[in-house]
């Protein structure tokens, strides 16, 4: 969907981008990683023209995009930054209707669809369509700024460190929303973080960079398994095997009871390392598994969480 | 926590009923010349009153047409030049158009109006040129620093959207603008209506008439009788503007 082709760019001498090549599938999450100043956003920005490379070419759906009216491109994906951008002369609904309206949708249909992505990013419309950007929290805000960048159905969205600006409990639920969105949607997305943690959590692929340069591209299991330059090894740390368990599902890892009922629990749909969690805050060998309902269904046991976590 | 509130308002029209009934009461309040006459004979008791060649409200009307006329000229010359030198196109003469204006405001007003004098000859009209290029400062600046106040997140937020530049511009950036714009316009307003009471010495008219008349012949009364009825518009005027201001910007703070 999104193809870059031994792109570079030049700022005077500088080279924030050297020769990136890099195939973004449809449908996929891909987060670009990497320190500060590495060029996440430098690249993302190629991709609706905001910044043109100074060489190599970006396709989107196969088509080069210098070949494209910058306006119309920008206006068919969806773009959503930290520092969000909302518009703070415009009510919510207005931020949110801005694209269909340079689409040049009729009025009834762009504020429908403005008033079903609130409700499809958690806000109500009734509560906050008529609010201004000054009138909401970080996250709501944030979240605004995700339906106005979904509000015309773009197939590519463009997300510079889109979760950076709010608390850590909000962050987490704002991933979580987003995976939720993304499992009913299916865009094709990039994703620029600097935290490992989100990038494993919310990708298909990771492309993890260091000064201009992609050094590694592959799924979260695989980076975290097999780090492939010492340059990814010390990136992803000593937080590996943790991050490993975000990956895996419990589901799998169950266990029947032997014995007593253990005294914590976690849902069947959560991820090994949430047990993992809970087993470390109880000081606990083995934690109960719920279904749904909240009915128990089986156990948890640490050996099994640090057998997963270790293999290769 | 802000209310929810209808999408469509009325509020901002009915924050204008206020000033508009405080111009009816004050324009009433001119028209009400035997309790000028009654005050000002009481404050100077041996001389003569009121200002008899002119009625205030004349004088007041002609006063505010004269300010009118200059805060016009001022909006449709300064307006577009700001908007002008704030776009890249024009960022080259952006120092030139700063410094122009800001020697418009240095000169004296009634040095202004004696250069210009030969040019537009006697009467309202040297006035009105005078007190524009008097005015014109407040309104560039403000609104260059208001464009350049756009905070840069938004301007890459609506280009990112697929704004234009014109587009990014009309809806973005001058409503972005326009509250510091609108202060520009009414520190220029309230400046050009004050200096206007200066228009008689190159024979216009206004509230300067009988000050200029009352300074002449000594009669305390008929500058009296000026300066308050300009201090009454000007304050008037002021507090329209901060209305103004309010009902326009629901959105800020
Ligand atoms: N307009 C510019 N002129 C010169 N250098 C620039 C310009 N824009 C970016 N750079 C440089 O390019 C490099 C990459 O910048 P970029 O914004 O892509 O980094 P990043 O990976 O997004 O970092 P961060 O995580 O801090 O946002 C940086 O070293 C930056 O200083
Ligand atoms: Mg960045």
């Amino acid at each position: 969907m999104i193809r870059f082709e031994n792109v570079v760019k030049r700022y005077g001498g500088f080279e924030a981008l050297r020769g990136v090549s890099l195939e973004v599938a449809a449908g996929q999450v891909v987060v670009l990683l990497g320190p500060s100043g590495c060029g996440k956003t430098t690249l993302l920005r190629t991709v609706n023209r905001l910044i043109e490379p100074t060489e190599g070419t970006v396709y989107l759906g196969g088509q080069d995009v210098r070949l494209l009216n910058p306006e119309e491109l920008r206006r068919g994906i969806g773009y959503v930054i930290q520092s969000i951008g909302l518009f703070p002369h415009m009510s919510v609904l207005e931020n949110v209707m801005v694209v269909p309206r340079l689409l040049g949708w009729e009025r009834s249909r762009r504020e429908a669809r403005a008033r079903e992505m609130l409700t499809r990013v958690g806000l109500e419309p009734a509560t906050f369509a008529a609010r201004y950007p000054r009138e909401l929290s970080g996250g709501q805000a944030q979240r605004v700024g995700l339906a106005r960048a979904l509000a015309a159905d773009p197939a590519v969205l463009l997300m510079d460190e889109p979760f950076g600006a709010v608390d850590p409990p909000t962050r987490e639920r704002l991933q979580d929303e987003f995976l939720k969105l993304q499992a009913g949607l299916r865009k094709t997305v990039l994703f620029v973080t600097h935290d490992l943690e989100e990038a494993v959590k919310l990708a298909d692929r990771i492309c993890l960079m260091n000064h201009g340069q992609v050094e590694q591209y592959d799924p979260p299991e695989a980076l975290l398994r097999d780090p492939k330059t010492p340059f990814v090894r010390d990136f992803i740390g000593p937080s590996r095997t943790l991050l490993r368990l975000s990956r895996i599902p419990l589901e799998g890892l169950v266990e029947p009871f032997n014995g007593k009922l253990p005294a914590a629990s976690v849902p069947l749909s959560a991820m090994a390392r949430e047990a993992f969690s809970a087993l470390l805050a109880q000081g606990t060998r083995s934690v109960a598994v719920t279904d749904a309902q909240g009915r128990p269904v089986g156990q948890v046991r640490l050996e099994t969480l640090l057998r997963v976590a270790s293999e290769e | 926590m802000p209310r929810a509130r209808p999408l469509e308002q009325s509020a901002p029209l009915n924050r204008l009923i206020a000033p508009a009934l405080a111009w009816a009461l004050l324009l009433g309040l001119f028209a009400y010349d035997d309790l000028w006459r009654r005050a000002l004979s009481a404050l100077f008791p041996d001389q003569t009153p009121l200002f008899e060649r002119q009625t205030l409200l004349n004088l007041a009307l002609e006063h505010l047409a004269i300010t009118g006329t200059a805060l016009l000229a001022v909006l449709l010359v300064g307006l577009p030049l700001a908007v002008w030198a704030a776009r890249p196109s024009g960022a080259a003469f952006r120092p030139l158009v700063e410094n122009l204006v800001a020697v418009g405001q240095t000169f004296p007003p009634v040095a202004v109006l004696a250069l210009a004098l030969p040019f537009v000859g006697f009467g309202s009209g040297g006035a009105v040129l005078a007190l524009f290029l008097y005015g014109l400062l407040p309104v560039v600046r403000n609104t260059l620093e208001g464009l350049a106040a756009v905070p840069q997140d938004v301007l890459e937020a609506a280009s990112g959207m697929g704004y234009s530049p014109l587009q990014r511009l009309w809806r973005v950036e001058i409503p972005l603008a326009f509250p510091v714009v609108l202060s520009g316009v009414r520190a220029s307003a309230v400046l050009i209506l004050a200096t206007a009471t200066v228009a008689p010495l190159i024979g216009g008219g206004g509230l300067g008439v009988p000050i200029v008349a009352g300074l002449a012949v000594s009669n305390l009364a008929f500058v009296t009788e000026g300066a308050i009825a300009v201090a009454l518009l000007a304050v008037l005027l002021d507090w329209t503007f901060a209305r103004l201001e309010a009902a326009l910007t629901p959105w800020r703070v």
